[in-house]
């Protein structure tokens, strides 16, 4: 009996652990309302790799590979850029926030901007090879920056919409 | 028992061990893989994505509609400030038209008379739907719209897409309900365009930046700052004479062109089927006949 828990942890707190991947979604898909702005429309910020970042530092352990793969296909499926390749930078998030999580997790709010500030230029520059080499020649790397930028500026509120799930939801020991 | 069960879990904690070392390479490989089977053009990714595509879009669409109806109250309130001005400058516009349209109707009179007289072969009748944006993405990667087209059976891939003033994309994929646009900006658009004044030809072609490159052109054309850009009909989707944008700088390999429409503020855009005959078809036809 024992060991089927452990294989099939089911427990009251199981559709709490969908909420990262969720949320990340909602807040994914609300990025593509249109606004009647230039910035908007040419530089829209990187909300499922913000998302994805603030999961993998905060909850490794319910945001895990498999969860990033789904949230990979379902944005890629959402969106107009070749099937995949919204994936690779989530996954190349993955990869360089498990291997830092011991300088990011339990720091302050400043401390895991100025992180995503480092890693974000490495996913997006990351996609932006794959799709240079897609379409066999260079992408504008200017609208790029401004994605950066405009980021940066939003993850405040994207941060903290998933602090709010984190601190009502997810904060108990599972 | 006991024993058979301890070593069931033991095997099975061991492979899961092995596969959550690998996980992430064979991850990476699924992900190539999908990006592959998409530059190949292989209709299983085509097949799988639309009917996904389509439950996303209905997603985003019912998720975003309180922040759609916030947005349109909004713009309803703002509308009503300048109700007034709008009103005087609508009555002097209806004035004009009045007087354009009389013209019009005696251009359009020696128009018949003339086309009866070339025996020249008329173009089918086009028709169209109206299709509300539900989502907008743009970015380095992609510029692109999702529009509401209601089940519309005579949407169909390639067809050309309106706005207001002119030519801002095509069908780039269509579902039961929802159809994927790709803008003119996109690095996937293609349009087949010549300028208005000169009749210089060449090809609109996005690369992800705001503004569309005309390029092709033939070397030492007269094309200068402030041409107006139509379609030049040829491939056989768009055809010649709709209004695409000006032409606003001149680059080595081409010029800039500014779409007619405001690529950012699109509420509703026209699907037009001109009904043309396909030339590639056409052609293998008559070779088959």
């Amino acid at each position: 009996m024992k060991i089927n828990e452990e294989i099939f942890p089911i427990n009251k707190f199981t559709f709490y652990k969908t909420l990262p991947l969720v949320v990340s979604l909602i807040l994914t898909f609300y990025s593509y309302f249109p606004l009647p702005l230039d910035i908007a429309n040419n530089a829209k910020p990187a909300i499922s790799l913000m998302c994805a970042y603030f999961w993998l530092v905060y909850r490794p352990d319910i945001f895990n590979l498999g969860i990033v793969f789904i949230f990979g296909i379902l944005t890629d499926a959402a969106s107009a850029i070749p099937f995949g390749s919204g994936l690779v930078p989530l996954l190349i998030m993955y990869l360089l926030v498990i291997n830092l999580i011991k300088y990011l997790n339990g720091r302050v709010f400043i401390v895991l901007w100025f992180g995503i500030a480092l890693l974000l230029p490495f996913c997006l520059f990351s996609q932006w090879l794959l799709l240079s080499f897609y379409y066999e020649q260079f992408l504008p790397i200017m609208p790029l920056f401004f994605t950066y930028l405009t980021s940066l500026a939003c993850y405040p509120l994207v941060g903290g919409i998933n602090a709010l799930v984190l601190n009502n939801f997810l904060q108990e020991d599972m | 028992m006991v024993k058979r069960d301890r070593k069931t879990f033991f095997q099975f904690k061991q492979l899961r061990n092995i596969i959550q070392k690998f996980a992430i390479i064979l991850a990476f490989v699924v992900a190539f893989v999908f990006i592959m089977l998409t530059k190949s053009e292989t209709s299983l990714i085509e097949k799988t994505s639309a009917p996904v595509h389509e439950f996303i879009a209905t997603t985003i669409d019912i998720l975003i509609s309180p922040a759609t109806l916030l947005a349109e109250g909004y713009r309803y309130f703002h509308n009503l400030r300048n109700v007034n001005i709008q009103n005087q400058r609508l009555r002097e516009e209806n004035r004009l038209l009045l007087m354009a349209n009389a013209a019009n109707r005696a251009i359009e009179i020696e128009n018949r008379l003339l086309t009866q007289m070339l025996n020249y072969a008329v173009l089918p009748q086009s028709s169209f739907i109206t299709a509300k944006v539900v989502a907008q993405e743009g970015n380095s990667f992609t510029h692109a719209l999702t529009v509401y087209i209601a089940g519309s059976p005579n949407v169909r891939k390639g067809l050309a897409v309106l706005g207001r003033e002119g030519v801002i994309g095509r069908v780039e994929k269509k579902g039961h309900n929802y159809a994927r646009i790709f803008l003119v900006n996109d690095i996937n658009s293609k349009i087949p365009v010549m300028t208005e004044r000169s009749r210089v030809r060449g090809i609109l072609s996005g690369d992800n930046n705001p503004l569309p490159k005309m390029i092709f052109i033939p070397m030492e054309t007269d094309i200068k700052i402030g041409d107006k850009i139509v379609t030049s009909g040829l491939g056989g989707v768009f055809p010649s004479g709709l209004p695409v944008g000006t032409i606003v700088k001149i680059v080595d390999d081409g010029a800039l062109v500014k779409p007619f429409d405001k690529l950012n503020n699109l509420e509703y855009v026209q699907i037009v089927d001109y009904q043309l005959p396909d030339p590639a078809r056409e052609i293998y036809d008559g070779n088959l006949n």
